[in-house]
């Protein structure tokens, strides 16, 4: 059984945006797409830069760094630097609150 | 209406006319428009047509390496073409790379307006962002080494700087392209020298006055490898002439044969097909109400008393008032005052040399065509939709390419309507075969119709003066 951890609240996440929160030592990115939550680890596979504070367009993050784009629904990478896909983490909402489980994300139909 | 219109089957025949005089037989766009109810604005009231010759346009165009370079060296670096939409770089931060043959620019966002820079690091030449598409960045950094440069192009950092006492930062900007936009497009060129952009565009600012394309958001945008030179896919959307064979199902309701063709100064021609009207190839014109009625392609049950054809009026009418209702309520704008003709006309311009634009509302489409990296032989195909942005309205996030492998159909993306997923897919159905033909041909060149098809003609004028004024060394 995945075991879910209440990492922040719908409120403190408007639409477009992303926070990292710990969970369980890892940095996990927690990310509003038009008000659905997804998760990923917070580390680009590229070449390791935070991803928190990249800009989330179509459900896709932009690193920082160099700029390479993940699809923060599935961690689907996007180019030739980004073949790689990040880890995935299963979050469902209870109340308002957000809740993320070590678990990979159901890969959407 | 015209009775069944008599037309020869054999050429060869000027039938006593100048080259370039003969027309369909039947009513001309401008007899047709002239009993609309709400009459076409001034521009589309005129037309501008001129014979400029009829020999064979040569195969060597579309299928020579080196005349592909040529275009490369000498076309592409002096020509105004649009990069991407502004809503693709709504923020500060925010890039598009975009792409054209082995070229690349970075168009951003900065704090000191929009900037278009060759995307390219100056220290061994990767390019800054390996693929065309939309981004953000704080700064413009290099995967490689981590050059790094501000987004207004100045070098910001080098890792171990100390090695490169020889880079002095003012010899190290990030080189910049022209930029200008126009209609919520942003327009790059090479040539430090070439004329505003405004001016590139001859009559089209003018015309586009009140078709605020920049007062749109991309609904769609779909693109396609095609499996033939950009010129050729281009070519299989400048005339009508091809609607009688290759598009049966739009004989009815399409005045096909005696579309106008115009063509204004270097850059800029235009077709303009009317809606509503029976093919001058239909042997049995439509009434005007079987002409609404095939409007409607499926459900017939919506055919109420606004759909049926009163007396005095034309299909025409009843349909653009029908439109205007649907489109208004659907986007959420006022289209009471858009006349007949924008509403259900296909009017289309070719900005040369690839952009192709629809300012009318109900087909409200974008086309671009470019060669792909080095290859004669593939283009690809951009299908754009601009639909109106309401008063008030946020503009939604520009989407991303939705691509469609040449052996699918345009069907398969997201909010395409099928009627018209099938028309394309019968217009770029027959690109592989042309390719092939301009190859496999004893003849050494293809001959056009002096009226439908002298957009093609023009087109070829415009891209010799520029190759010709390269090797006058113009440049």
């Amino acid at each position: 059984m995945s075991q879910f951890h209440h990492v922040l609240d719908c409120a403190d996440l408007p639409a477009g945006k992303s926070l990292a929160v710990d969970l369980d030592g890892l940095s996990v990115l927690v990310c509003n797409v038009n008000n659905e939550y997804f998760a990923v680890e917070n580390r680009c596979t590229h070449q390791g830069a935070e991803l928190q504070g990249g800009r989330i367009r179509n459900g896709m993050i932009a690193c920082p760094l160099h700029g390479v784009l993940f699809d923060v629904r599935n961690g689907c990478g996007k180019g030739p630097l980004g073949r790689v896909p990040l880890r995935t983490f299963a979050v469902q909402v209870v109340d308002g609150r957000i809740e993320v489980s070590q678990e990979a994300a159901a890969v959407p139909a | 209406m015209n009775s069944k219109l008599k037309m020869p089957l054999i050429p060869g025949d000027y039938a006593g006319l100048q080259p370039g005089e003969a027309r369909c037989p039947g009513p001309t766009v401008q007899d047709i428009i002239a009993s609309d109810a709400l009459p076409a604005p001034e521009v589309l009231r005129t037309s501008n047509y001129e014979f400029i010759g009829d020999s064979d346009i040569p195969y060597r165009r579309y299928t020579s390496p080196a005349f592909f370079q040529q275009e490369l060296d000498d076309m592409w670096p002096k020509v105004w073409q649009w990069a991407c939409r502004l809503e693709h770089i709504p923020q500060v931060g925010d890039y598009y790379v975009y792409e054209l043959g082995p070229y690349s620019f970075l168009i951003v966002n900065t704090e000191k307006g929009i900037k278009g820079y060759y995307n390219s690091c100056l220290h061994r030449g990767t390019k800054l962002r390996p693929e065309e598409g939309m981004g953000c960045a704080q700064e413009l950094r290099c995967p490689y080494h981590g050059w790094t440069w501000t987004l207004e192009g100045e070098i910001a950092r080098v890792p171990c700087a100390w090695d490169f006492p020889h880079a002095k930062p003012e010899d190290y900007r990030l080189p910049e392209v022209r930029v200008e936009t126009w209609g919520g497009f942003v327009f790059i060129n090479m040539d430090e020298n070439a004329k505003p952009l405004h001016e590139y565009m001859e009559v089209m600012p003018e015309h586009f006055r009140n078709w605020d394309l920049e007062q749109r958001f991309t609904e769609l945008h779909m693109a396609k490898v095609l499996p033939c030179n950009w010129k050729t896919g281009l070519e299989a959307f400048l005339e009508s002439y091809h609607v009688v064979e290759t598009h049966p199902q739009l004989l009815q309701g399409t005045g096909d044969a005696n579309v106008q063709y115009d063509l204004y100064g270097d850059h800029v021609t235009r077709f303009y097909a009317v809606g509503g009207v029976s093919s001058p190839h239909l042997e049995q014109p439509l009434s005007e109400q079987e002409l609404v009625n095939s409007m409607l392609v499926g459900d017939r049950t919506v055919i109420s008393d606004e759909l049926t054809v009163q007396p005095g009026e034309t299909a025409r009418i009843v349909m653009a008032r029908y439109l205007r209702k649907i489109l208004g309520d659907k986007y959420r704008v006022d289209l009471s005052q858009m006349s007949d003709a924008e509403m259900i006309d296909t009017i289309e311009y070719h900005l040369f040399p690839n952009m192709v634009l629809f300012p009318g509302v109900s087909l409200p489409m974008v086309y671009r065509f470019r060669p792909l990296g080095t290859d004669v032989d593939r283009c690809l195909f951009e299908i754009l939709f601009l639909r109106p942005l309401a008063e008030g309205q946020e503009r939604p996030d520009a989407p991303e390419v939705a691509m469609v492998a040449e052996e699918e159909s345009y069907d398969v993306v997201p909010g395409m309507d099928p009627y018209l997923a099938h028309v394309y897919d019968q217009d770029t159905a027959n690109l592989r075969a042309q390719q092939q033909g301009f190859k496999a041909s004893k003849k050494k060149g293809e001959t056009l119709g002096n009226y439908q098809e002298a957009r093609i003609r023009h087109f070829h004028r415009t891209l010799d003066r520029y190759l010709a004024r390269a090797s006058r060394g113009e440049g």
